[in-house]
């Protein structure tokens, strides 16, 4: 079955198959059980699932279909699954490399 | 090149093999190996892939049977011969001539006809230069016409779709035909950085205000931004014009649209800055999404890597997104978007 991705925004969920919740819950920092990102006009994405940080990159955990919410946005409901999230990306926002 | 001929006596060639190991050209006081091995000697080396079928057919036409000194070390096989300046020329020439036939020639039929017709001209060394030197300006001439008919061509398909696209663009961004334009007059960087930080920061979060004004600042280019409104971040002495098929220029750099979506969600333009002259397009500054994100009522631009300039603005989007690769290939196999 394919992956789901979500975006919604700026906002991105990206479904992963290579860990699955046992360990995230092990090995993963709990954060917390809902994940709210500001946007920069005030609102934010908010969504109830167990947030976890593992590694640098956050995990959110969707045991029962849930719905990502945005003030502006409509909403999204997000399917059980283990969820990465990410952001869109700038090239211009890149890491700067010193001159040579 | 800086190398001393006065003081040198033998020119010792190392031959590599294509993706293996690059060719080693080098002066050296001695025939022997002993100043290669302790890196005594005062050389350059060139990619054998690029060189190597050219190189090696031709010098061995003409020279590879007299070498003073023949070793192998560090997997090529090095010839050495007694130095004089038509044989130093020569290694020269043939390099750049190996190089750019490569780029003339699209079969190797073509690159071994030039080669035989070069071989069957040349009776000694310095007929056999002015031989090269006749093809080389001939090549460097055809290559020429090649890539500004490419740059022409480049042109042709922006401005064209800058005009078919420019009215939407108008409709949905009004005030793009009226942009404010900062000007930031330092062009040392830091400088630069800091007064760029300083314009960004009415806009920006101080971390992103840094971000953009590290890239910004790297080059001598006009970006563009949208926040409430859309403006532009300049050089000092880079004028803001309208007109014609581009959507408006700093100078000699052309922004152009190179495409356009529109969905129920958004609308996004691809917006290319490109450096323009005599309707040739030399260089691609930088790519960007202008777009309009219906369900907010937000503007937005996001840059993308120049490397995707001939791709699709769904490509584009799909970059922004982490889907593809800074050339446009797939980094996620089967994946369903769900976008609002």
């Amino acid at each position: 079955m394919p992956r789901k991705i979500y975006r919604q925004g700026d906002v991105l969920l990206e479904q992963v198959n290579w860990i699955d919740s046992e360990y995230l819950k092990k090995y993963g920092e709990f954060i917390s059980n809902r994940l709210e990102i500001p946007s920069e006009n005030g609102y934010s994405h908010r969504i109830d699932a167990e947030t976890y940080r593992y590694g640098s990159s956050t995990y959110i955990v969707v045991e029962k279909p849930a719905t990502l919410k945005h003030h502006q946005h409509p909403e999204i409901l997000i399917e059980p699954g283990i969820y990465r999230l990410r952001f869109i990306r700038d090239w211009l926002l890149r890491e700067s490399r010193p001159f040579d | 090149m800086d190398l001393e001929p006065k003081h040198v006596k033998y020119i010792h060639i190392g031959f590599g093999k294509p993706y293996i190991r690059s060719y080693h050209i080098a002066l050296c006081p001695k025939p022997t190996s002993i100043y290669i091995r302790r890196s005594l000697c005062k050389g350059y080396s060139v990619e054998a892939s690029s060189i190597s079928h050219v190189f090696d057919k031709v010098f061995r036409g003409v020279v590879y049977s007299t070498p003073v000194n023949i070793y192998r070390y560090s997997y090529r096989i090095y010839h050495v011969y007694i130095y004089s300046d038509s044989l130093w020329r020569f290694i020269d020439i043939l390099i750049d001539f190996s190089y750019k036939l490569n780029r003339y020639c699209r079969s190797y039929r073509c690159i071994d006809h030039i080669v035989s017709n070069v071989l069957n001209r040349c009776s000694d060394l310095d007929i056999c230069i002015d031989v090269v030197s006749e093809w080389l300006s001939y090549i460097e001439g055809v290559v020429r016409r090649r890539i500004d008919s490419g740059r022409k061509a480049l042109y042709k398909r922006f401005a064209k779709k800058t005009t078919m696209f420019i009215d939407k663009l108008y409709s949905v961004f009004p005030d793009i035909r009226n942009i404010a334009v900062f000007k930031v007059d330092s062009i040392f960087y830091s400088s630069c950085v800091e007064e760029s930080i300083n314009i960004l920061r009415k806009f920006y979060r101080d971390d992103q205000s840094h971000r953009y004004a590290e890239n910004i600042c790297r080059g001598y280019i006009a970006y563009l931004f949208a926040r409430d409104s859309i403006f532009a971040i300049a050089p000092n002495n880079l004028e803001l014009e309208y007109g014609g098929n581009y959507v408006m220029r700093f100078k000699d750099q052309y922004i152009f649209i190179d495409g356009y979506r529109d969905t129920e969600i958004y609308t996004v333009f691809k917006l290319i800055n490109t450096n323009t002259a005599s309707d040739m397009v030399n260089r691609i500054y930088w790519v960007s999404i202008l777009g309009y994100d219906k369900y907010t009522n937000q503007i937005f631009i996001h840059y993308v890597p120049p490397t995707l300039a001939l791709h699709s603005v769904e490509t584009c989007r799909e970059w922004l997104m982490g889907l593809v690769d800074s050339y446009g290939f797939k980094t996620i196999d089967g994946y369903s978007l769900v976008e609002v």
